[in-house]
């Protein structure tokens, strides 16, 4: 789909003048060009008269340009969008938006219900810690922890698969058998052993110190990489053998230059919908972890640990439940969305856009 | 005779498949001299790209395998090169236009872009600005206009005939000494194959590199090349200068594939195919490859029992190689392509 303008009609105001001299010669009776004139008129010609010539102009537009307009048009990937935003801008800004501090504790209403009075809109635990701050701060963590697993895993995967898919032989068997070895192991298992042993508390780089829901993050992209390393070895399976890599290489590229330069950008767009799949999955283990208590450790609200800390107290005060329950819905819901109008956005196959 | 550029002696190439091992150059000797154009001529599945994606280590290794040969080009045999020499080798000093444009560009990067590859490549830290330089006047060298504006544009935006420009213009981008052009025109329609064979002959003018022209086609043959070789499942068959060999072909098979070319002068009701089909490369025929569908062998024993080696031919007019055991037999034979045209009588 490309912008079609069309110049104004010739002879029309603002059109270009009639000149009828060229269609009154046949063509190669025209008349000769004076010397010392560039006989190649062809780059003398300017914009405007290329477009009159064959009466479109075309709008040259890359890859992504195509891309990223059939994902403005996607209206549940665009509203899921906002809405994201939206979630992630209130968390960014919980200290300016939130009445209290997250472990601040108001006495004068304990186990308040959801109500504007005192600011306590998802009401307060048992504690008369306010709820909205704990959220707020709460979805700060689990954003931490998804973006981190998204991006590591992304690039651990992309990179495994990337190299096996193109250099193929047994380096390919070593990096596929090792792919298998995690994907065999029992997830939950190794989480819950991995994050009881690991301990807890800030890691530290001796630069530069990590706040403790990386350690889980560490542990979910060690796990998560596998899908997109599969992805990326099958999509690398298939441009290896396109002529523009075997010409790539006849002009003497090198094998590193054609994996990033020649065939990654040919991958972009799987990588990044798996990228965003990853994102809403490790929101949601990171929030089950939290929940069996091997994620992330009080006081750090996590969206997991409020809904774990709510939980007994279910029966009567609903709202420590519900709340962080349906952030998180809402959160991985628009990733998911976004997801899928990305999917269809970098498709170029995909012509028509769904919802 | 001055040195040539690229000297290839006793070429073998194998495939290991399946059904056995495929030969698909079998001791090719050959020489290209400089600013010369050489052609080579073949059925499909003759090994006349086989042969020249070889030296260069372009074929997929396995199943293919360089079994014998050395290739000589400045002086270095590129059969014995490490993969890292090689590669500066490839689209610095030697350069190929593939067949394909549509394919061989890469759809995602900006034509600026894969042509500045190539230059970088070979020339790491050349300045941006210097890459856009040489990249625009590289595209309007191979007749694109507005080349500032065609430089900045992808791939789709391109026609057939401005994309195969496009592949030229990044093949002589580092001046290479010989330009390997693998079926240039195939893809394209007539009347951009005139276009190109014109862009071509500017791209040898304006790098003075010795071209290896590989193609099917005769016509583009009898226009381009200075010389000709004539590849039959995997082997030389016929050698010599372009004129010797439209004008007194020596070997059947030359005779063969022009005389299933349609001619306008003369009204023909039959084109005349060469019997039969090319030989399996796994078990090839025994003695001349081509005996087979041969009209002058007509079950000699000589033909099928002894291969004919590639010896000198004298029809009076320049080098002329031909394996043929009975080429002093097609003496005035000529082709329908040279003038006058006629050729009635030897064929049976």
């Amino acid at each position: 789909m490309t912008e079609v303008t069309r110049p104004p009609e010739p002879g029309t105001p603002g059109g270009p003048s009639v000149d009828l001299r060229d269609s009154l010669y046949p063509a190669g009776m025209q008349p000769r060009p004076e010397p010392g004139m560039p006989t190649d008129l062809a780059p003398e010609l300017t914009d405007s008269a290329l477009s009159y010539e064959t009466g479109l102009e075309l709008k040259a537009r890359s890859q992504w340009a195509y891309a990223r307009s059939r994902f403005l048009r996607h209206r549940l990937a665009m509203g899921s969008f906002f809405v994201l935003t939206a979630i992630l801008l209130c968390a960014i800004f919980a200290g300016q938006i939130a009445h209290y501090p997250y472990d601040g504790i108001d006495l004068n209403h304990i186990n308040a219900k959801p109500t504007t009075a005192a600011h306590h809109y998802f009401g307060t635990d048992q504690l008369g810690r306010d709820y909205f701050t704990r959220v707020l701060y709460g979805i700060r963590t689990s954003a931490r922890v998804a973006f981190f697993v998204s991006i590591l895993s992304t690039i651990l995967g992309t990179l495994i698969g990337a190299f096996a898919g193109y250099f193929g032989g047994w380096l390919d068997n070593l990096l596929m058998r090792f792919t298998d070895l995690i994907l065999t192991l029992p997830p939950l298992a190794i989480l819950l052993v991995a994050a009881a042993r690991l301990g807890n508390g800030n890691i530290d780089f001796g630069i530069f110190s990590l706040g403790q829901e990386y350690r889980v993050a560490f542990i979910l992209a060690f796990l998560f990489w596998t899908g997109i390393a599969r992805v990326v070895r099958g999509l690398f399976l298939s441009l290896r053998e396109k002529e523009y890599v075997e010409a790539a290489k006849a002009s003497g590229s090198g094998d590193v230059r054609i994996i990033f330069r020649h065939m990654l950008p040919n991958s972009m767009g799987p990588i990044i919908v798996n990228m965003t799949l990853i994102t809403a999955g490790a929101i949601l283990t990171e929030a089950a972890l939290s929940f069996l208590g091997f994620g992330i450790k009080p006081p750090t609200p996590a969206l997991g640990k409020l809904i774990a800390e709510g939980e007994t107290q279910m029966q009567t005060q609903w709202w420590l439940v519900v709340f962080p329950g349906l952030t998180i819905v809402a959160i991985v819901m628009c990733i998911n969305f976004i997801g899928d109008g990305l999917r269809d956005a970098l498709d170029p196959t995909q012509r028509r856009i769904r919802a | 005779m001055p040195e040539p550029v690229l000297s290839i002696r006793d070429l073998a190439v194998h495939f290991a498949t399946d059904d056995g091992v495929v030969k698909a150059v079998d001791g090719l000797t050959y020489d290209v001299y400089p600013g010369e154009t050489l052609g080579i001529v073949g059925e499909s599945g003759s090994g006349k790209s086989v042969s020249t994606m070889s030296i260069l280590g372009l074929i997929p290794t396995p199943p293919g395998k360089i079994v014998s040969g050395e290739a000589m080009f400045q002086g270095r045999d590129l059969l014995k090169l490490s993969k890292k020499e090689l590669r500066k080798v490839r689209g610095n000093q030697m350069a190929i236009i593939f067949q394909d444009p549509m394919t061989s560009l890469n759809p995602v990067l900006k034509i600026g872009f894969q042509l500045g590859e190539t230059i970088k490549a070979h020339h790491p830290g050349t300045k941006d600005s210097e890459i856009k330089k040489r990249g625009i006047q590289l595209l309007s060298t191979v007749g694109i206009p507005q080349p500032e504006r065609r430089f900045e544009q992808y791939p789709h935006e391109f026609s057939g005939g401005m994309r195969q420009r496009a592949m030229i213009a990044i093949a002589i981008a580092n001046q290479p000494s010989l330009l390997i052009a693998d079926e240039p025109t195939t893809a394209l329609d007539v009347t951009i194959q005139a276009q190109i064979l014109e862009v071509l002959k500017t791209a040898q003018d304006e790098t003075h590199a010795a071209t290896i022209l590989i193609t099917h086609d005769l016509g583009l043959i009898a226009e381009m090349a200075d010389r000709v070789i004539v590849m039959y499942a995997g082997k030389i068959v016929e050698l010599g200068d372009v004129r010797t060999i439209f004008a007194a072909p020596r070997h059947p098979y030359t005779i063969g594939l022009m005389e299933s070319l349609p001619r306008l002068t003369v009204d023909e009701d039959w084109l005349r195919p060469i019997p039969g089909q090319p030989p399996s490369l796994i078990n090839r025929p025994p003695g001349c490859p081509f005996h087979p569908r041969c009209f002058l062998s007509q079950g000699r024993v000589r033909c099928r029992e002894e291969e004919p080696p590639l010896r000198p031919i004298a029809t009076g007019m320049g080098p002329h190689l031909s394996a043929c055991h009975f080429a002093e037999e097609l003496e005035g034979a000529t082709s329908k392509l040279a003038e006058p045209t006629v050729a009635e009588g030897v064929t049976s």
